[in-house]
């Protein structure tokens, strides 16, 4: 069949028949759930998150901090939150409001919960209001331990079970102890009684905060200057595997007017605020960036089917990697020169395409004159073919860095060993001509980086 | 045609249905307007919104996951994530390739939720979809393509059906992912490859006599 016709017209044929009418049950049914469904109210401005950290006190009163004082010892976990004024629908029990620092997507290490069908790469809830309302639901489900949140005292909240939730029996109760770290970016979570044991077994721990904007990725958005944490990232995880959240992977200090625009398993990536603004609707627009991309392995995308491959006969150790670099026919290199970041040997160097290069497979290049340099070791397949698994990244990271130099941009190219792992960092200015001058502002962060085991 | 019009349109066999988006003049604001009002929390405007797209969001979907009960759960969670993440989308114009956006993801999400008991029960279930009539393709080949469509990873039967059912071009469907043109290029190109290998692997178990799942 497939030898006398070409495959598409084959497609075309076979996908055509079938149904094209939505049951009207079906219909009914998302109109019946979103009747209890609200919405996530989201701030696009300059970001309540300012007005967050000013309205952050001291603590007033923590009469049940005593319950998790033993679990809170780190310095770090020292933060008391001024509750916001109650809300009007919450009416069980004292009710003091749910703090705006809980409003978020938190992320952890996976967990498994019989039953709900969780990722084994990454745990992710969020605590959305909209209105008066406040509800708790897993990320990644659209019903899953969904419940109606409830602050009870400073560093407490309830949730009780909507009857549609997947998970928990409707209008289980359960009660948690919560306290924030001091930039605001995790959260302690500890149960205090739950009458659904799949939500405590799933929600007591350590969440990391992501405030992330750009639709479908995941990221901490704009946080403050100063010191802080991945809560994904995940560059220890060996090759080929897609790596699992292990918070706290790499430490960095971010200036004033800089984002974290992606926080996932094989990439941590930072750019200015107005180019994190920017890219919150995906325009293909280049900003600046710098990233750190875990797992690289050297790519390749020849004629005559233009496929993405990983780069025959290169090693995967850093050398290895430049060497391979420093010959490209199609860049243009500076010596390699070493580099220690957080104790981690490296080597430095800057490509850029040159002037002529072989291109035969431009199209698959997005049309602009380009190269590929690396590929996420967890995309190869066993014929060593680029295919990027879309269900262990977001749909950011599933773009992956097939094509880190894919224009005619300059960059500064990183490799660090991590135990005998290669680790890159990309610094990539939007404008070729600003290059020099972003490197100037990025290289701070990336000195400030590290890596705790 | 845009992505967002495309939407609105049947598969490449089919003609154009009714609005929302493309053909009347206006449209378009009109819509814009519609979403603008669901994302301020009008329930009656999203039921507007998805009362016309349904039946395309629900044709897709199936064609992908290729079992009525998985497509109507991805469906339905798609249309209450959408719901529940409205607010966050900035641009209603891009409402379309937004929804789309989720649509795939939901089915990719259920497909790879799914995908051990579908390794399980390929042998067993029927395909569910009524098989029109043509000169094109016989009964044979078409179990054929079923058993080697279910062989490819999710995200690559979603890539064949929004080109090949849907009928986006690869910039649309680059656009609609949210990946550069190449990219899409890049993995399109995969996924037909990887339906003829699928194809050829299930000639071959089935010239051994042996199973082809």
């Amino acid at each position: 069949m497939r030898r006398q016709r070409d495959i598409g017209q084959v497609l075309d044929a076979w996908l055509a028949p079938g149904p094209t009418e939505m049951p009207d049950r079906l219909f009914d049914d998302v109109l019946e759930r979103i009747e209890h469904v609200p919405q996530r109210r989201v701030a696009w401005t300059a970001r309540r998150l300012t007005t967050m950290f000013a309205t952050l006190k001291l603590p007033a009163a923590a009469v049940s901090a005593a319950l998790v004082i033993g679990l809170l010892v780190s310095p770090l976990w020292t933060r008391q939150v001024e509750v916001a004024a109650p809300a009007a629908s919450v009416s069980a029990a004292p009710s003091v409001g749910v703090p705006d620092a809980l409003i978020a997507t938190w992320a952890a290490e996976p967990r498994s919960v019989d039953g709900l069908g969780l990722s084994d790469r990454v745990a992710r809830f969020d605590i959305n209001r909209s209105g008066t309302d406040v509800t708790f639901f897993v990320t990644d489900l659209a019903y899953g331990l969904w419940s109606t949140v409830t602050a009870t005292a400073p560093d407490r909240f309830t949730l009780t079970s909507h009857p549609a939730s997947e998970g928990c029996a409707a209008d289980a109760v359960g009660t948690y102890a919560w306290q924030l770290s001091d930039d605001g970016l995790r959260a302690m979570i500890r149960s205090v009684g739950d009458e659904c044991a799949a939500r405590a077994a799933f929600l007591e721990g350590t969440w990391a905060r992501m405030g992330c904007h750009i639709l479908a990725t995941s990221c901490m958005g704009e946080i403050a200057p100063g010191r802080h944490e991945t809560g994904i990232f995940d560059p220890w995880t060996e090759a080929p595997d897609a790596g699992v959240a292990r918070p706290g992977s790499l430490t960095y200090t971010l200036p004033d007017g800089w984002a974290n625009s992606e926080d996932w398993l094989s990439t941590a990536r930072f750019m200015p605020a107005d180019d994190y603004r920017a890219r919150m609707v995906f325009t293909g627009a280049p900003v600046d960036q710098l990233s750190v991309l875990a797992r690289p392995v050297a790519a390749i995308v020849a004629a005559p089917a233009c496929e993405f491959h990983q780069a025959p006969a290169v090693g995967g150790s850093v050398d290895s990697l430049v060497a391979w670099l420093a010959g490209h026919p199609d860049l243009v290199t500076s010596e390699p020169a070493p580099i220690t970041v957080d104790g981690r040997d490296g080597l430095v160097m800057d490509v850029d395409l040159a002037p002529t290069i072989s291109e035969p497979c431009r199209e698959a290049m997005g049309g602009a004159p380009g190269v590929p340099l690396f590929a996420d070791a967890s995309g190869i397949d066993e014929n060593g073919m680029y295919v990027p698994d879309s269900t262990v990244g977001t749909w950011e990271s599933w773009v992956g860095y097939t094509c880190p130099a894919c224009t005619s941009d300059p960059k500064r190219l990183i490799l660090l060993d991590l135990d005998g792992q290669p680790l890159l960092i990309i610094l990539d200015s939007a404008e070729p001509a600003d290059q020099d001058a972003f490197v100037e502002e990025a290289m701070p962060i990336v000195d400030s980086f590290e890596f705790p085991t | 045609m845009k992505t967002s019009e495309r939407w609105a349109v049947c598969g490449p066999h089919h003609v154009w249905k009714a609005p929302p988006l493309g053909a009347p003049e206006g449209a378009a604001q009109v819509d814009r307007d519609i979403v603008e009002a669901a994302q301020r929390g009008d329930r009656e405007a999203y039921a507007d919104l998805i009362r016309v797209r349904g039946d395309r969001l629900y044709a897709i979907a199936q064609r992908i996951l290729r079992d009525v009960h998985r497509t109507e759960d991805a469906v339905q969670d798609a249309l209450v994530i959408a719901w529940r993440d409205l607010p966050a989308l900035r641009d209603p114009d891009r409402f379309d390739a937004w929804l789309g956006r989720i649509l795939v993801r939901t089915c990719i999400a259920e497909a790879s939720r799914h995908r051990r008991r579908l390794v399980v029960d390929i042998q067993a279930l029927p395909f569910d979809i009524p098989v029109a009539s043509d000169d094109f393709l016989s009964v044979g080949d078409r179990d054929q393509l079923e058993r080697g469509f279910r062989r490819l990873p999710p995200e690559q039967r979603a890539l064949l059906v929004l080109r090949h059912y849907a009928g986006f071009e690869p910039a649309e469907i680059a656009e609609l992912l949210g990946v550069p043109a190449g990219t899409a290029r890049s993995r399109l190109h995969h996924a037909h490859r990887a339906m003829r290998a699928a194809l050829e692997a299930d000639a071959r178990s089935t010239a051994l006599g042996g199973l082809s799942a």
